[in-house]
Formats: C-alpha cells, structure tokens, sequence
C-alpha cells in the first residue's frame, strides 16, 4: 500500500523504516497514554520484530512521511474486515511539529478515497478514548461521525481501570455525498 | 427557570471558538459546522475542549461535548450547562 499528497506519502512499512524517531515515540508516554500503550523501550531489532508481525494484507502498519524532508513522522494501524469490508483505522502523529498541519489533509482525504474506492471499504471507523480530544478533533475533521459510547471498553495498562471509548465511523455513501458537495 | 439564553450561549461559543481557532468572533456563523470553521484541526479542537471547561469550571461531559457539530450546537450546550451550575 503506498500514496503520495502533497509532498507526504503514506506506505506499508518494512523493517528497513524502524528508525530512532520510531523507537522515541514508542518509549513516549506522553504519545503512547492516549493510545493506552504503555511506553517502551525497544531495541531496533525488536521494532523490526514488531513491523514485520504485520501481514499487511488485513492489519497494515503504515508510514507516514514527508518525502520533502525525508523522514518518518508518524503511524497509522488498519484493520480489515474483508467479510464485512470495514476498517478500523487507529494513528499518532510522532513528530510534534506536525501536530495540527493541515498540509496533511489532502493525503488523509487521498488515504480515505483509496480505501473506498480501490481497496473496496464500505464502512471506515475508529474507537478513541473518550478524553482523547486530539483525536477525537482529528476524527471530526476527516469526516467520521460519532456513532455510540462503549462504556468501559478497554481496560487501562497504567491502572486497571475500565477506559470509556467513543466510536467513530464513517460510511462509503456518506464519505461519497460529502466529496460530491 | 433558565438564567441563560441561548443567544448568551451562542455568544460565549463564538468567544471560545475565535480563541481556540484565531478567528474573529465577527466572522463566525452560528450555523456553521466547527470542523467547517477556518484554523479547524486536531489541536483548535483540544483547545476548544479546554476553553469549555474553563469557562464552566468543570470537566464537560465527554457525550455532550463530541455530539456538538455547530456553532449554535456548542451555544446551546453551553447554555444548558451553566444553567446547571446555577
């Protein structure tokens, strides 16, 4: 899987992609708690290990890049369910700078019509914790409505107690209305 | 009895939005979709999430908050929160 928008490129990745940047964010806690992983640290051996336990084929690891500067800026993890041709998308953005750069809209929205229109998606949603206002913002932006409160759904790696989880979800005929308007 | 109107509300949302998104309050329609407002993103709206709930003194309730999609939405909110507090 591999696009490019705009100057930024999101691709499969390899374990030639596990970098220092990468292994920061990992051992970040302060990127990792919103996704409710713990921080780690990891050698590049075992981040190479972690990438290529991705089939690519129903869970994808993906890169984010700015090809401009070369480098990788953050991670995007896909689900799909081909029998019922939905995916659940999660990310981070791991370089801070990027944080809010609407220069990555058009790949997002570049990201979005490959899903529907090439890989044969039907229904794209996201689950994010319900104090995670970043991404709960970044769902909103891409279109994705909130469909429904999970009480409870994860359990949290800090403390063992039940984190409450917002669904998001966006339909192919909805994501094809908005792009006709 | 409600000590808030909405056109209270709805001028306290256009004061929170044109803080968190650098707008002037003036341009902000109160019928516009948020994500449709200029200076929209991941960080506008973190901030927005934060001026709310310095404004009410409280944490919002995270069901509330997310079911917000307009300008107007937002005001009613508001209103019917600090009628609340009252």
């Amino acid at each position: 899987m591999q696009m490019r928008e705009a100057g930024f490129a999101i691709r499969t990745m390899s374990p030639g992609d596990a970098c220092d940047e990468y292994l920061a964010w990992i051992a970040d806690p302060e990127l990792m708690g919103p996704l409710n992983m713990p921080a780690r640290r990891l050698t590049i051996s075992q981040l190479r290990d972690h990438i290529v336990q991705f089939d690519n084929k129903l869970r994808h690891l993906l890169g984010l890049f700015d090809e401009t500067a070369g480098m990788l800026i953050g991670i995007v993890l896909l689900d799909i369910n081909s029998q019922h041709r939905s995916a659940r998308v999660s990310l981070f953005i791991g370089n801070r700078d990027y944080w809010g750069d609407h220069r990555l809209h058009p790949l997002a929205q570049a990201f979005q019509a490959y899903l529907f229109e090439r890989k044969g998606i039907e229904k794209l949603r996201c689950q994010v914790a319900v104090d995670n206002h970043r991404m709960i913002g970044t769902a909103k932006l891409m279109g994705l409505k909130p469909e429904g409160l999970l009480r409870g759904e994860i359990r949290s790696h800090h403390d063992g107690s039940r984190i409450d989880q917002f669904v998001f979800g966006l339909l192919k005929t909805d994501w094809a209305e908005r792009a006709r308007q | 009895m409600s000590t808030h109107s909405s056109s209270d509300g709805l001028q306290v949302a256009r004061r929170l939005l044109a803080g968190a998104l650098d707008l002037e309050e003036g341009t902000i329609d109160g019928q516009a979709q948020i994500v449709a407002l200029q200076g929209f993103d991941s960080l506008a709206y973190e901030r927005l999430v934060a001026s709310v709930e310095e404004h009410l003194d409280r944490d919002v309730d995270p069901l509330m908050m997310v079911s917000v999609d307009t300008v107007a939405d937002l005001g009613n909110m508001l209103s019917q929160n600090e009628d609340r507090s009252q």
